[in-house]
């Protein structure tokens, strides 16, 4: 009897696996597929809750990982609608090996990365500029230059700033992804680091924000490509004008990324001498210490765009994904 | 703690060493075994104090956490109901039959539990989407990439050989003595199986069951690659801890670390509740 129950019981259990694994069959609505940087995901989930709320039916399906793998995943999949690299350099491969429709390097710009200093909580070594990386005794976290655009970017800022040969001295960290050169500074195990605008807002509560002198002060363009393959391109090409426009640009700059770089030279660092990007660099700072100490108001004054990101680091010790209103272009939201 | 002190009369002969290790060994032991607790201790109350109790409140309310819970206890639960469909035939076969070259077939059925589960992701991914099986899913309308059906089968193929080595020693612990009592007496093979083996293997059937869970739901190397991390859709808690680590969304990474420890700690609670003595592995 026991035996026969026991039989029974597994059939019931094999059927109701098979219905599980039903539901994810299909279904009626147009579902995209978007490949991203790990990096981008706060901004691109903004996007996605305006494009989906424009487009009814529409799902937009997030492939997070690091840029370099989406060569790899699309070569056999031939999966996916977009594209956007936290590098040129990946999206012009993707655009050799034909899996990128036209792509134009001025227009499909969704935003940029702004290099800056960043420091644990306190500032415990008392980093002011770019030069005390050089210092003796400070510990310098890195990404490697083979591994991630970041670490790439430390050695051009370390070199153009003529203190690369001291501070490889100084490097205690190198590391392979951006998401580790941040803990290792939001652990305290290096004192300095450089990080994309864009990374360091995400952890204002455990880190400090040093600028970085504008001759010193590299951009890196995040550009947007259509695949070859999209089975909606018509869709794919509303969601990159929309990525690109002006509302577009509004989200990226809530989350600390730079819209305008102004001019830069042939290497990416800044040549207007920070007039473009100076105020992005302040409403960081400020953020840093509002999200600190919550005695600070917050408003467009102070912090800028900036708003719901130190309005969601303030709801607990530790960050978490809360859903803050998307940022809108202020003729939106005088209406 | 009590330590057993088994007879050592055997193994130190002389009266002399037999004093000194009897202090020494359980000693070390002990030492040994507090010392690994008080790492998970520590680990898991460093964990707690970083995210503080009030943040844990708020992270364990959260929607998102429990829809990521849910998926990987399905798909888990899912993989392993597949595992056990073939790994207990499987293992009753390598314990009971007198396969063709034994070594060889032993060596293949284990080689995936060896195997690095990123390999078995790239494998997956190779069969995929090769000839003939891409035109077979085609045909049916199967999709694996971005999709919960490729969360099922990365874990099915990472935990099937390590289901089926389980079963065997399972099988291997029931007396061969009972089954053949069972046949001379008239009953058939099906039966034998219904009503003697299986029942006795039972508790090392479910303790492995469990244990095939477990490693189904920390399954996420081969998932990265074969079916790629898509939000909402195939997170599974590993995964999740990836994905909002790389965000800095250290709140979330704490909760979800601390529920997959909480989920493996119950698990194993339950191997022990089911399996009793008896030895498993």
């Amino acid at each position: 009897m026991h035996a026969r129950r026991f039989s029974i019981t597994a059939a019931v259990l094999c059927v109701a696996a098979a219905l599980l694994v039903c539901p994810g069959c299909g279904d009626g609505e147009k579902e995209m597929l978007f490949h991203a940087g790990v990096g981008q995901r706060s901004s691109l989930l903004d996007v996605q809750k305006v494009f989906e709320e424009r487009h009814p039916g529409v799902h937009i399906n997030f492939s997070f990982k690091g840029s370099g793998y989406f060569i790899a995943d699309v070569a056999r999949s031939k999966e996916g609608d977009l594209y956007l690299p936290g590098e040129e350099f990946y999206l012009l491969q993707a655009y050799e090996r034909g899996y990128i429709e036209k792509y134009d390097p001025q227009r499909d710009v969704a935003a940029y990365f702004m290099v800056v200093i960043a420091t644990p909580k306190g500032n415990p070594a008392g980093i002011t500029k770019v030069e005390d990386l050089a210092r003796p005794g400070v510990r310098v976290g890195l990404g490697n230059p083979k591994a991630c655009a970041i670490g790439i970017w430390g050695e051009k800022t370390c070199k153009r700033a003529g203190i690369w040969e001291q501070v490889q001295k100084n490097q205690v960290q190198s590391a392979k992804c951006i998401a580790e050169v941040l803990t290792g500074v939001q652990q305290g195990i290096a004192d300095a680091t450089l990080l994309w605008s864009s990374s360091a807002v995400l952890a204002l509560n455990d880190i400090e924000i040093v600028p970085l002198e504008p001759q010193y002060r590299g951009f890196v363009k995040l550009p947007l490509g259509i695949t070859t393959f999209s089975k909606h391109p018509e869709l794919a090409r509303q969601l990159r004008d929309f990525i690109v426009s002006d509302e577009g640009k509004v989200i990226f700059r809530s989350h600390a990324y730079v819209t305008d770089a102004g001019p830069l030279d042939a290497e990416g660092f800044c040549t207007d001498g920070g007039r473009a990007s100076e105020k992005d660099m302040q409403y960081l700072i400020a953020a840093a210490a509002a999200v600190k100490d919550h005695s600070l108001p917050v408003s467009e004054e102070t912090v800028g765009p900036l708003v719901g990101e130190v309005t969601r680091q303030r709801m607990t010790t530790r960050a978490g994904d809360f859903e803050v209103p998307v940022a809108r272009p202020a003729a939106d939201g005088d209406k | 703690m009590t330590v057993e002190v088994l007879d050592s009369t055997d193994v130190f002969p002389t009266a002399k060493r037999r004093r000194w290790s009897t202090a020494i060994w359980p000693a070390a032991a002990v030492g040994c075994v507090s010392l690994v607790l008080l790492v998970y201790v520590a680990l898991m109350a460093g964990n707690l104090a970083y995210l503080g109790l009030d943040d844990l409140a708020v992270f364990l309310g959260t929607k998102r956490l429990w829809v990521r819970v849910w998926l990987t206890v399905w798909t888990a639960t899912v993989s392993t109901l597949l595992s056990l469909v073939v790994g207990i035939p499987a293992g009753y076969a390598l314990s009971r039959l007198r396969l063709p070259w034994p070594k060889l077939t032993a060596t293949l059925i284990d080689l995936p539990v060896m195997m690095p589960p990123a390999a078995a992701g790239w494998f997956l991914f190779g069969v995929a989407t090769s000839f003939p099986m891409k035109h077979i899913c085609d045909l049916l309308g199967l999709k694996f990439a971005h999709n919960p059906n490729g969360i099922v089968l990365v874990q099915f193929v990472v935990t099937v050989a390590f289901c089926t080595r389980l079963m065997k020693a399972g099988f291997d612990a029931v007396n061969p003595r009972f089954e053949q009592v069972s046949r001379s007496l008239g009953a058939s093979l099906p039966t034998t199986l219904r009503r003697v083996t299986l029942p006795l293997a039972k508790n090392a059937i479910l303790a492995s069951t469990v244990i095939v869970w477990a490693r189904a739901a920390a399954e996420w190397e081969g998932l990265m690659i074969f079916v790629g991390g898509t939000m909402g859709k195939t997170d599974v808690l590993p995964f999740s801890v990836y994905l909002d680590w790389n965000g800095a969304l250290y709140g979330p990474v704490v909760t979800y670390s601390l529920v997959s420890v909480a989920l493996a700690v119950a698990s194993m609670g339950a191997v022990r509740l089911i399996g009793g003595k008896k030895y498993v592995w």
